[in-house]
């Protein structure tokens, strides 16, 4: 309660300067950056790989490519989420407690499916393109969100609970008011897994035909044309890692 | 975070715990009425089998009557009845017990069903033509063997009984597979066709996997005694092989071409031993870095779960550093250890499933040989492989761990 | 004899331990006292090296212990701490034999001592060789940690506050067997203690630690009879002072054996402490009582009056 204080205490220079020590921060303009700047980077690439007629990954714009990347991951996420912790909650509660081993069984079995292979699977059962990614994505990303909902709930301590059904709590409000609470940062920390699971999961998704930051990377190495690999893991590791940093802050955030 | 880690770090033991079924309790088990329910529902609606006519045109399904004989099918239907019935019994081991076995009947009967109606497909319209598994095989199937390992879970919750009785199940479905009964299907014929190469793929797999723990075992381990040693560099350590963790697979694989090609370009001794820009250099050398984090971290956390009094008292009873490691620390950290092991191993074997996209071979040559042909059957076989594969490496390292914790925990 | 001079430690800039001498002689308990943070512990660990001093030396019958290897001279001598440190991996058997299979004893020779420490801690082998530390209560595992830490025979043994976590039942009885054991196989003991009366009750010398100086050093009833300072007055119990001196002096020097008075009651033992003479005065409501020194062969009278004053 005393960090707000502070903060609106101080002028907006120091609130920038903070912001600028976050990592977070940087990871994310260097991102938008490479996004800006990679379009007008042709001579850059030309000098540093002479031999290559087309050094430029030009079939999409990298700006679609990080919005459709972003986009199916985001749609997955959404999902994941809001159905992964209802599943959590439902397990945990009295009505499903006869779910709870089997949906136990099924996490711990799932995740140690190579993500690729669930990512391939979906192709015969629903074909090729963004679909069967977003499938796939929510599929696998389920996982971590469900055993960390469920271990988060678990691991709330006994006297809170105990505490909130002594001052008339409803089971409901229990649950919101005094146990997510409680198990969010394992929550979102399960949530973190899956998030950059996905978004390397979905980096191999332009295998499957998805459009994302991985198919430059596909197509550089098909067509033996380094820069477009080059081009895009440096996209998609900037991505991958910003919005892990962002993860970072949001825990913070929340101790 | 990690991409694996949480079986590492163990949850916070002073917890209460959620209510969850014991085993033998008599109830019903409205999991398995659903899982029936969605059996019966998929083979009255879905094609048990698809049928073409030849490996390029995709299929068309067929259901369970229409693609056996009717004793056959009534075999299979018949079992998926009793596994509903079965759901219904209210009292607990027993029907634990039968749901185990009707489940295992079911999961070998309806691939030998399979099986049977590609043999019939092949009588009628010549070798040409494929079968391939249907949807509803697969949820029967998947619906069986969720059923076994339910069942198998709460009669048998030791790893190595559960080991055994896996591998009992694998076992039945081999025999199946060795009979040549199975030699119609589509997908059995992707493998007859691909024989030598899937062997030599497995077994390249298996080396990239090995060839990167080998790499990771140590250092990441002098990496976790570092942080151990020196709590100033904990912090940014694990930061930093955590970002690592964060980059996607095939981007470090992507990032890594350049350098070493460059490398073997100003070096060209070193293409004799495969170092280049793509091949199996870069793909143990990634999944290398990948491997770090976990290890480090397995092997910093068991470490310090070792309590400070035991090491002060073997330190004081006069046992040199070498010793206090080998006698206490590492016996007493192994449990811990040996699941770190377990995460990298079955992680590593799913990351090098990417590493065939830069030409280290593996199972992933299949998986993308199979999305670049539209071949369902050579997808399935590389994707289920890889599953197999991490599958039996998880079973085998968890009942390791269970093997060396009995006896030696309070 | 141990022979601490002119010890210090530092850390940073705190003064753990400043200057500190000391002469354990052999055979004898030594107990540090003092508050915690006032250096016991670091002085004791300072003497197996398991902290390496910044000035000064310890020496062990005479030879310097910076001139041993740490290992080699942590074997030769015993160690317990508070907190046990069983190896909880491995049976009592295997526990107390660690020093002697690093030793290279033979197999048979340390089967033998394993039997032997155990009679000798009060647990019984057969029942005990085989379990496994978490099997054993609290203060059965301490037994087991002194027994592991006599295995090697050293000459001395190290105990920091080894009784500390044990209720007080438990406690008085471990510090029976320690004074029990120390009087069978006469070793050197140097042990460390923030509890007064535990110190009273086992040392023959008690040194008071503060601030990482030693203030003061002597017998239990030195201390007791003419504290140095404040300091080491309200350490030694303040007003409760004279009660404690009561147990550390023996009912024959207050004694009149001019006087028998022929008293047909069962006389109490000269060297038995005036603690338990006042009791039994107070138990029976009476100011005398007849003491029978039993080494000299005499008679005498204990009166109320000489308890209280000398």
């Amino acid at each position: 309660m005393s960090a707000p204080d502070i903060a609106s205490d101080r002028p907006p220079a120091g609130a920038l300067a903070r912001l600028a020590a976050r990592p977070a921060v940087w990871a994310s303009l260097a991102f938008v950056a490479a996004l800006a700047l990679l379009p007008y980077s042709a001579p850059l690439f030309h000098a540093l790989f002479p031999e290559l007629p087309r050094p430029l990954y030009t079939r999409a714009s990298f700006l679609d490519l990080a919005l459709s990347h972003a986009g199916l991951v985001g749609l997955a996420s959404l999902v994941v989420v809001s159905l992964g912790i209802a599943i959590g909650i439902f397990v945990t509660r009295p009505a499903g407690r006869d779910f709870a081993g089997p949906v136990d069984t099924l996490t711990a079995v799932g995740q140690t499916f190579p993500p690729t292979a669930v990512l391939a699977l979906a192709v015969p059962a629903i074909g090729y393109g963004g679909a069967p990614t977003v499938i796939a994505l929510i599929v696998y990303g389920l996982l971590p969100v469900v055993s960390a909902t469920i271990a988060g709930l678990g691991a709330v301590p006994a006297a809170p609970v105990q505490a909130a059904d002594g001052i008339g709590l409803s089971p409901a409000g229990r649950l919101v008011k005094v146990e997510l609470p409680l198990a969010a940062p394992v929550i979102l920390s399960g949530i973190r897994t899956s998030v950059i699971l996905n978004i390397g999961t979905a980096t191999i998704g332009s295998t499957v035909g998805a459009l994302t930051l991985g198919s430059p990377i596909i197509e550089g190495l098909s067509g033996s044309n380094p820069a477009y690999v080059l081009q895009g893991a440096l996209l998609v590791g900037l991505f991958a890692v910003a919005t892990d940093l962002w993860f970072d802050e949001l825990e913070r955030a929340l101790h | 975070m990690s991409l694996a880690g949480e079986a590492v770090v163990a949850p916070a033991p002073e917890a209460a715990a959620p209510a969850r079924p014991r085993a033998g309790v008599p109830r019903a088990n409205p999991l398995l009425v659903l899982i029936v329910t969605g059996m019966v529902v998929a083979l009255g609606s879905l094609g048990f089998v698809s049928v073409a006519p030849n490996r390029i045109v995709s299929g068309k399904p067929l259901a369970l009557w229409a693609a056996v004989e009717p004793g056959v099918a009534a075999l299979v239907a018949a079992l998926v009845v009793a596994l509903g019935a079965s759901a219904l019994i209210r009292s607990g081991v027993w029907r634990d017990r039968l749901i185990a076995v009707l489940a295992g009947a079911l999961l070998v009967a309806s691939l030998a069903a399979a099986a049977h109606a590609a043999g019939l497909v092949a009588a009628a319209s010549g070798p040409v033509a494929r079968t391939s598994l249907g949807a509803a095989f697969w949820i029967v199937a998947a619906g069986a063997a969720f059923a076994l390992a339910d069942a198998v879970g709460r009669l048998a919750p030791h790893p190595l009984a559960q080991s055994a009785i896996a591998a009992a199940v694998v076992g039945a479905l081999l025999a199946l597979a060795a009979s040549g009964a199975l030699a119609d299907l589509s997908l059995a014929r992707e493998f007859a066709n691909r024989r030598a190469a899937y062997g030599a793929e497995m077994l390249r797999h298996l080396a990239l996997v090995g060839g990167a723990l080998a790499a990771a075992l140590p250092i990441g381990t002098g990496l976790g005694l570092l942080a151990l040693r020196r709590p100033a560099w904990r912090k940014p350590l694990f930061a930093v092989l955590n970002l690592i963790q964060t980059i996607p697979s095939i981007a470090i694989f992507g990032l890594l071409i350049g350098p070493l090609s460059a490398l073997s370009g100003a070096f060209p001794g070193l293409r004799a031993f495969g170092v280049g820009g793509i091949g199996a250099a870069p793909a143990v050398i990634a999944l290398t870095l990948y491997g770090l984090l976990p290890v480090a971290r397995g092997a910093f956390t068991g470490l310090a779960s070792v309590p400070p009094a035991v090491i002060d008292a073997a330190r004081g009873m006069g046992l040199d550093e070498r010793q206090i490691l080998r006698r206490v620390s590492i016996p007493l950290a192994l449990p811990i250890l040996v699941a770190a092991l377990r995460v990298v191993v079955v992680q590593l074997t799913g990351l090098a499933v990417v590493a065939a996209l830069i030409g280290a071979g593996g199972l992933g040559v299949f998986i993308f040989q199979g999305l670049g042909q539209t071949a369902t059957d050579l997808i399935l076989l590389g994707a289920l492989s890889a599953i197999a594969l991490a599958l039996v490496f998880d079973l085998v390292l968890r009942s390791l761990g269970a093997l060396l914790a009995t006896g030696e925990r309070p | 004899m141990i022979v601490l001079d002119r010890l210090t430690k530092r850390y940073g800039p705190t003064v753990a331990v400043d200057q500190l001498s000391l002469t354990v002689p052999t055979g004898s308990i030594c107990a540090l006292v003092g508050a915690s943070g006032c250096g016991k512990s670091t002085t004791l660990r300072l003497i197996n090296r398991l902290i390496e001093p910044d000035g000064g030396r310890v020496l062990i019958e005479g030879t310097d212990a910076a001139s041993l290897p740490p290992v080699a001279l942590r074997r030769r001598i015993g160690y317990v701490i508070q907190s046990i440190g069983l190896f909880p991996h491995w049976s009592i058997a295997r526990n107390i034999s660690t020093v002697p299979e690093l030793l290279g004893w033979t197999p048979a020779r340390i089967a033998a001592r394993v039997d032997e420490l155990l009679d000798l801690v009060g647990l019984d082998p057969a029942l005990y060789r085989h379990r496994r530390p978490h099997q054993l209560s609290g203060g059965q595992q301490q037994r087991v940690g002194v027994a592991r830490a006599l295995a090697a025979d050293p000459d001395l043994l190290l105990m920091d506050e080894p009784f500390g976590a044990l209720d007080p039942v438990t406690r008085d009885g471990l510090q029976g067997a320690l004074i029990d054991i120390q009087a069978r196989t006469g070793k050197t003991v140097v042990i460390v203690t923030h509890d007064i009366d535990e110190a009273i009750r086992l040392a023959s010398r008690i040194a008071v630690l503060d601030g990482g100086r030693l203030i003061q050093q002597g017998t239990p009833r030195e201390l007791l009879a003419h504290p140095a300072n404040s300091f080491v007055e309200a350490f030694v119990g303040g007003p409760r002072r004279g009660l404690r001196l009561l147990q550390v002096t023996p009912v024959g020097e207050r004694t009149d054996y001019t006087v028998d008075h022929g008293d047909a009651r069962e006389p109490i033992a000269a060297d038995a402490m005036l603690d338990a003479a006042l009791a039994q005065m107070v138990a029976g409501g009476i100011d005398r009582l007849p003491v029978l020194d039993r080494a000299a062969g005499r008679r005498g009278t204990l009166s109320l009056a000489d308890v209280v004053t000398s």
